[in-house]
């Protein structure tokens, strides 16, 4: 019984490569710009070209290649069903179609737009974690708090933001942890969760949400309590310790960015869409 | 019931960087009716190892048997071992979920799909063991309990499975000097009443001293003592060094020793103490 | 001496007006002394946490008055000053960590009191060295022991230079490692860096360590002096449903033996003394 040990997303990996120590918020514009150029790619080759990036930027990190796909397989089967889905469903005039049973056509249009959508999935998966994965929650939370700061001027809480993400952040572990212990002990009184079809499983899932539930308002009222004690009280007229220094690594970083992002915007406007 | 353990080894996160072995080649073996504790500090690896005797954990290296019943076995009925061994976990009381004290007890023995009647029998049963007003209290709402009563419901709902061994992980932490008192007197008329084989994890020497009649004592994943509870607490000063404290009574006692009185080691309670002290001073009275 | 903290007629309800009304302090009388270690020990349910939440104005009384330095915990303006003056510790360290990494953590508090960034600096660091955290200092919490967590919560809270730190049952869930050092960090910090420490605790063995104790009994304070002076009202002792100190039990057997045991040994040390005395 281990549920912690398949989460990646939000886990952080401590190294010291140049990704590790670039500036968040370099990372975190970084990441975005990745993400936004991912959305707007539609051929295989910018999708090859991503491919090539992601991998040197992970070699680059050190970070086990494995480990950082590794929270992608307890996705594996729902991907599955939603490619099998867009083969059969998406529908589109003049296609080559492979094969006709019934109501059902698997055409080219439809194998194109499931394989577009798989790899978008699993480009903006793998992106994040390896955000997360290079960088710890504190200096996130920081780049994003800095990167959001002229918010403010139009009356947007951007450090309370933060904070609530940090503690939610903090929790998610806490969170898995005493889920993990509820099951266990529901577990050790006879409830045999790996057995039983799809509604009876549901089923045994309500009585370890109560308790759940119970322990985290606990918790997070405990939490703010220590917080009222120490003294928070909200954004305004707080200090920090950190400052965030931009270095030599982030400027490389920005020029490694804009020669990937012309070459990608490149392919993109060159090439031939898939769909 | 007895337990046997065999060559265990377990690691946490197995496959990721972050894999951290934390049981080492554990052997041990745990007869009928015996009452073990196991101590070490935090992280020792005290409760993934008791999680083992339990089918929480399946072995990857090494094996459990429990009543001869191999843990790993793919024919072996864990929710049967899970109810023949109880198991009771630290602060249980945050796991209850039944509205009523009367249904959250009736949990296990529902799951062992039991006639109403005799579901009903446990949790009286149950509740009588632990003190709890079966009457008055049936119904009450569980959150409506006091500390001490909850995590006695709690207990009350792995005795209702009606186990062979109980393991008792920490369970007077958090509680106040009656509190720890009366689940304690629980557990040791539970014991002698029923033979009942016990398995007690504690933080708190004292307790173990008082309670245990055989201590395994566990240290970054290693067995490195197990012995009858009068012999380990002899042997403080290694105890000292892995970061144990001893029991308020072997210090004192200790102290008087390396003072020059003359008095046994491995001493284990209050009554103990006054008589060897006590008969220590009249022999210093009688030679002078 | 000088109060710190001084109660008058404090009462305090939980869920005031609902049928479940529950008075959980009656007109507590009590006051902290400036420099001290007291401790406040009693059932689960006697009052003492809910007191403890009083003296940083966590809880407002519903009726008497609390003042902290002669401020009043009712007056809204205050309230800042006053958590300036008190801090507090809790049970759980799980549930009072923000960040997940140590020195960050620590600095929670000064940067809520928007101190110029030097100056946190400086304070964490000497949190960090009086508390010997340093070489923690970049780990994140879920790595350390429970007692190195409980460390850090107290560090947390030292950065914001409080005259008194506030307890609550540290070490409930500590194992015995853990629980001895934060009462020795706690020991340290009244003796050495001259604060005001209030510990609130079931054991015995910690409450001996202090100068001063309150027993607390059904949301009232029913005793008040020196370990050696409590601890000799047995009966009252016995009816709060506490411990003797495993010093004194021996010492209370020896006597009934018939042996000259002076009165009021509480602490482990003293008895080893006052056998060896006999001894020679």
């Amino acid at each position: 019984m281990e549920l912690t040990k398949n989460i990646t997303l939000g886990v952080y990996l401590p190294g010291k490569s140049s990704i590790h120590n670039l500036d968040p918020r370099t990372k975190i514009i970084t990441a975005t710009i990745m993400i936004v150029l991912l959305l707007i790619s539609r051929s295989y080759a910018a999708f090859a070209l991503s491919a090539l990036f992601t991998g040197f930027l992970i070699t680059l990190s050190g970070v086990p290649a494995g480990y950082a796909m590794r929270g992608l397989k307890p996705m594996l089967p729902v991907l599955a069903i939603m490619w099998v889905f867009q083969l059969f469903l998406f529908k589109a005039p003049d296609t080559t179609v492979y094969f006709h049973w019934w109501i059902f056509e698997a055409t080219a249009a439809g194998l194109h737009m499931g394989n577009l959508i798989i790899l978008r999935v699993l480009f903006l998966f793998t992106v994040t974690t390896f955000l997360t994965l290079t960088t710890s929650v504190v200096s996130l939370t920081d780049g994003l708090e800095n990167l959001l700061k002229p918010l403010r001027a139009i009356g947007i809480p951007s450090q309370e933001l933060v904070m609530t993400l940090v503690i939610a952040l903090r929790f998610v572990l806490i969170l898995a942890e005493e889920l993990e212990k509820i099951i266990k002990a529901q577990m050790a009184r006879g409830v045999a969760f790996d057995r039983g079809n799809f509604i009876q499983k549901t089923r045994k899932i309500f009585p370890v949400f109560l308790p759940l539930f119970i322990g985290a308002f606990k918790r997070a009222e405990e939490l703010i309590v220590a917080m009222d004690a120490r003294s928070y009280t909200g954004g305004k007229g707080r200090t920090k310790m950190k400052t965030l220094h931009m270095g030599r690594v982030d400027l490389g970083a920005a020029a490694v960015m804009i020669v990937y992002g012309g070459m990608l915007i490149y392919i993109i406007i060159s090439t031939e869409p898939m769909i | 019931m007895s337990i046997e353990v065999v060559n265990l080894s377990h690691s946490y996160k197995e496959g990721t960087p972050f894999e951290k072995q934390v049981l080492f080649e554990i052997n041990l073996s745990i007869g009928e009716g015996e009452f073990v504790g196991i101590i070490g500090p935090t992280r020792s690896g005290k409760t993934t190892l008791a999680q083992h005797f339990n089918a929480l954990h399946i072995p990857r290296r090494g094996k459990v048997l429990i009543d001869g019943l191999d843990t790993k076995d793919k024919r072996a009925d864990l929710v049967k071992i899970r109810h023949r061994v109880g198991y009771v976990f630290q602060n249980p009381e945050y796991q209850l979920f039944a509205p009523t004290v009367g249904e959250d007890i009736a949990f296990g023995p529902l799951n062992q799909k039991l006639s109403r009647e005799e579901v009903e029998g446990r949790v009286r049963e149950a509740m009588a063991q632990v003190g709890l007003d079966y009457r008055a209290l049936r119904d009450r709402d569980i959150f409506a309990l006091s500390g001490g009563q909850k995590r006695r419901a709690a207990i009350a709902g792995v005795l209702a499975c009606k186990p062979g061994v109980l393991v008792l992980d920490d369970i007077t932490a958090g509680l106040d000097p009656r509190g720890r008192e009366e689940i304690l007197s629980v557990i040791k008329e539970l014991h002698h009443r029923r033979n009942l084989t016990t398995i007690f994890i504690s933080n708190s020497m004292d307790e173990v001293a008082a309670m245990a009649e055989r201590i395994i004592v566990i240290d970054r994943g290693r067995v490195i003592m197990d012995d009858p509870t009068r012999k380990v607490f002899a042997r403080f000063k290694e105890l000292r060094d892995i970061g144990l404290e001893l029991p308020e009574v072997t210090v004192l006692i200790d102290s008087l020793r390396t003072a020059g009185f003359n008095l046994p080691a491995g001493v284990l309670n209050i009554s103990e103490a006054l008589t060897s002290i006590s008969a220590a001073l009249r022999e210093l009275e009688a030679r002078k | 001496m000088h109060k710190l903290i001084e109660t008058n007629g404090l009462t305090y309800y939980y869920r005031k007006g609902t049928k479940d009304e529950v008075k959980a302090l009656d007109s507590v009388n009590m006051a902290v002394y400036k420099g001290e270690m007291l401790s406040i020990t009693g059932q689960n349910g006697s009052g003492k946490s809910t007191l403890a939440r009083h003296f940083n104005a966590l809880l407002k009384p519903g009726q008497g008055s609390i003042l902290i330095k002669g401020l009043s915990t009712a007056n809204k303006d205050s309230i800042p000053e006053i958590r300036k003056i008190i801090g507090m510790v809790f049970q759980n360290p799980d549930n009072q960590l923000v960040s997940s990494i140590v020195e960050e953590d620590i600095a929670f508090g000064p940067e809520n009191l928007g101190l110029p960034q030097a100056e946190i600096i400086d304070r964490v660091d000497w949190a960090l060295e009086t508390l010997n955290l340093e070489d923690l200092r970049r780990e994140p919490p879920h790595n350390l022991s429970e007692g190195q967590k409980q460390q850090v919560a107290i560090a947390g809270v030292l950065a914001m230079k409080p005259e008194c730190i506030v307890l609550d049952e540290p070490t409930a869930h500590l194992d015995p490692r853990g629980r001895r050092e934060v009462l020795e960090s706690a020991i340290r910090l009244n003796r050495e860096e001259g604060i005001t420490i209030v510990l609130l605790t079931h054991f015995m063995s910690e409450v001996v360590h202090c100068d001063r104790m309150l027993v607390m009994e059904g949301g009232a304070v029913k005793m008040d002096g020196s370990p050696e002076k409590v601890f000799r009202q047995s009966a009252e002792i016995k009816s709060a449903g506490l411990d003797f100190p495993v010093a004194s039990q021996v010492a209370e057997g020896l006597r009934r033996e018939g042996f000259k045991i002076k009165p009021d040994i509480v602490r482990t040390e003293e008895l080893i003394d006052c056998l060896c005395q006999l001894k020679s």
